[in-house]
């Protein structure tokens, strides 16, 4: 679903980054490690189409995503790939729920307000829907997070350093909702993460 | 769902948005104010001054002349005896003249006594009844019989000056013959008589205070409103009458644009003031937008990542200051035509003059156009700053 072909990205500053080759399949959960300045969300930036590598190639989908334009890409992002940023960015003016139909409505998509109520039970947070996004405790927020990467059906779930905020518990918690759901809707997950106990989580792991 | 993005957001900055409607609220509701009551002065002014060319009366000023003959509202200069109209008559630049004597009240509206021609230079029409034939008979305008509630055939008494607290004539009664049809110029305040009711009124009185004196006749009016022929008479009557008389003649266009010249300081400055206060709305607008955006950077970035375009979130922020600039125009039209009724009702009470509540002026159309722009050049900064982000940057850097 996923392969990146020796991708490297300079930043101004000529500093470069060389990144291995990774492949991950459908419903198949990579994990990638390194310690902080390895170019973790440097790498996570190229996968999510948000940096343009230097060289190298990747392949999303069967789609060969460096000869996408700006605007193609966008629309690409928006289609394939669902991003569990480190932080929990929402639009604070909006409920939880107007939080996640708002993918649908920046996707392109209908809004799918159905979808969004089968996720928050899923994930645990339905009592939570018309509150305030800043009234959520910290792992309630990355919940929502996860749900709103889901909203599109993405063949792609890129998530960065989803648990680095979480205690033990919901650590376990967060990794187990990521897994289940990325399954159930078919999609590659890869977590880039320093966070070790996710390590003895996942089996399949790449170090930067 | 955009809307919905736009308005979640003013709403959240309830303080903020407010403060930005109020300002623009003042600015155009004081300019549209002064707008409306500008127009309908000059308007009321300009009508009831058509075809009058000089006013001819007693030595003084001539813009009191002209305030108290043309439109009522001033005290009179003083009286002139109605001979030294005589030779102005016959010179054959002058088209008519019309007398008015002026003194009396009743209730607060004057009593004039004229000759019917004034009467036609307004075009009045009757209502009911007919116009004054013999002495004490009068004409009503439309607003005195419905304030006054005066029926044809009722009589009252005059009192004494032009204000309600005068002494009583009370034993000479007036009978109403006529009421005439609105007419939207000052005779619709005035009680019409012929001149002979006002000078038997006034001998009757010095008879009865002078009482063994030798009455002398003495016929005095207050002004006199002259039509001139051609344009010649403009040119050469008002000196005459200046150097050459005990009257002074005043020529309405001039005054009344002096008038309106005095006034115009005074409006000017309130519209300086409004225009200020227009434009410190602007820059709350901007304020508030370039704070927005600088809290809600990573919301715009965040809604970019979910595929967002940037000409769209421009627009969404353009919308938010456009709507605030338009709530604060529609709020400050309603609060203008607020403060027109008040105005109106004042001066109802005090000048019976009153004002319409109009639809949107010309002017007012402007006044849009100017929030508008107000508007988008407060937001245009601030939302350019979409343009500006990096996305992967603002969302990895805390």
């Amino acid at each position: 679903m996923l392969q990146t072909n020796t991708l490297k990205f300079s930043y101004q500053n000529k500093q470069v980054f060389s990144f291995p080759d990774i492949h991950c399949k459908s419903e198949e959960t990579l994990l990638i490690l390194g310690n902080s300045g390895t170019g973790k969300t440097t790498f996570l930036n190229l996968l999510a189409l948000l940096l343009n590598p230097s060289d190298g190639v990747l392949t999303i989908n069967n789609t060969d995503t460096t000869m996408l334009n700006e605007k193609s890409k966008t629309d690409f992002r928006a289609k394939n790939v669902g991003i569990v940023f480190q932080k929990p960015y929402f639009v604070n003016a909006l409920n939880v729920s107007e939080n996640l139909v708002l993918a649908n409505f920046l996707g392109n998509f209908p809004m799918d307000k159905l979808k969004a109520e089968d996720l928050a039970i899923n994930l645990g947070f339905d009592h939570l829907m018309s509150k305030k996004v800043q009234e959520l405790s910290g792992g309630e927020q990355q919940r929502v997070c996860i749900a709103r990467a889901l909203m599109n059906n993405p063949k792609v779930i890129l998530a960065d350093e989803p648990t680095s905020a979480l205690d033990d518990e919901n650590c376990q918690k967060v990794a187990d909702l990521l897994e289940k759901q990325s399954k159930s809707i078919g999609a590659a997950l890869i977590i880039v993460t320093h966070d070790h106990r996710l390590k003895t989580r996942f089996s399949n792991q790449i170090t930067l | 769902m955009l809307l919905k993005i736009v308005w979640k957001n003013i709403w959240a900055k309830k303080l903020n948005s407010f403060l930005c409607i109020l300002l623009m609220m003042f600015g155009i509701s004081i300019i549209s104010l002064l707008i409306n009551i500008g127009n309908q002065l000059q308007d009321k002014f300009s009508k009831n001054i058509s075809g009058i060319d000089m006013v001819v009366g007693a030595k003084g000023s001539p813009l009191q002349l002209i305030l108290s003959g043309v439109y009522q509202i001033d005290a009179p200069t003083g009286n002139i005896p109605m001979s030294e109209l005589q030779s102005l008559q016959m010179n054959s630049l002058v088209k008519q003249v019309l007398p008015l004597s002026m003194g009396d009240n009743y209730q607060g509206f004057r009593i004039v006594g004229t000759i019917h021609p004034y009467l036609k230079h307004f075009e009045a029409d009757y209502a009911e009844g007919v116009g004054f034939k013999t002495n004490m008979e009068v004409v009503i305008g439309s607003t005195v019989a419905k304030k006054l509630k005066l029926k044809l055939n009722d009589s009252f008494a005059s009192s004494h000056g032009l204000e309600k607290e005068g002494e009583a004539h009370g034993d000479k009664k007036y009978k109403v013959v006529g009421i005439l049809k609105t007419n939207n110029s000052v005779i619709d305040n005035l009680i019409l008589c012929n001149l002979n009711s006002i000078w038997e009124i006034h001998d009757h009185e010095n008879a009865e205070t002078h009482e063994g004196e030798v009455h002398e006749e003495k016929q005095d009016i207050t002004c006199a409103l002259v039509k001139f022929r051609s344009p010649m008479g403009l040119m050469t009557i008002p000196r005459l009458i200046n150097q050459n008389t005990q009257m002074q003649a005043a020529l309405p266009a001039i005054e009344i644009n002096r008038l309106f010249e005095l006034m115009g300081i005074g409006i000017d400055a309130f519209k300086a003031l409004a225009i200020a206060i227009m434009l410190i709305s602007g820059i709350s607008v901007f304020v508030t937008l370039y704070n927005a955006l600088k809290e809600r950077k990573y919301e715009m970035a965040l809604m970019l990542s979910m595929g967002g375009k940037r000409l769209v979130l421009f627009l969404m922020l353009m919308l938010e200051g456009l709507i605030l600039s338009i709530s604060g125009f529609v709020l400050g039209i309603i609060l203008s035509r607020l403060g027109l009724w008040l105005a109106s009702r004042m001066l109802d009470q005090n000048f019976n003059f009153d004002l319409q509540q109009n639809m949107l002026q010309k002017e007012e159309i402007y006044l849009l156009i100017a929030a508008l722009l107000v508007g988008i050049f407060a937001a245009l900064i601030p939302s350019l700053g979409i343009y500006k982000i990096n996305i992967s940057k603002t969302l990895a850097n805390d």
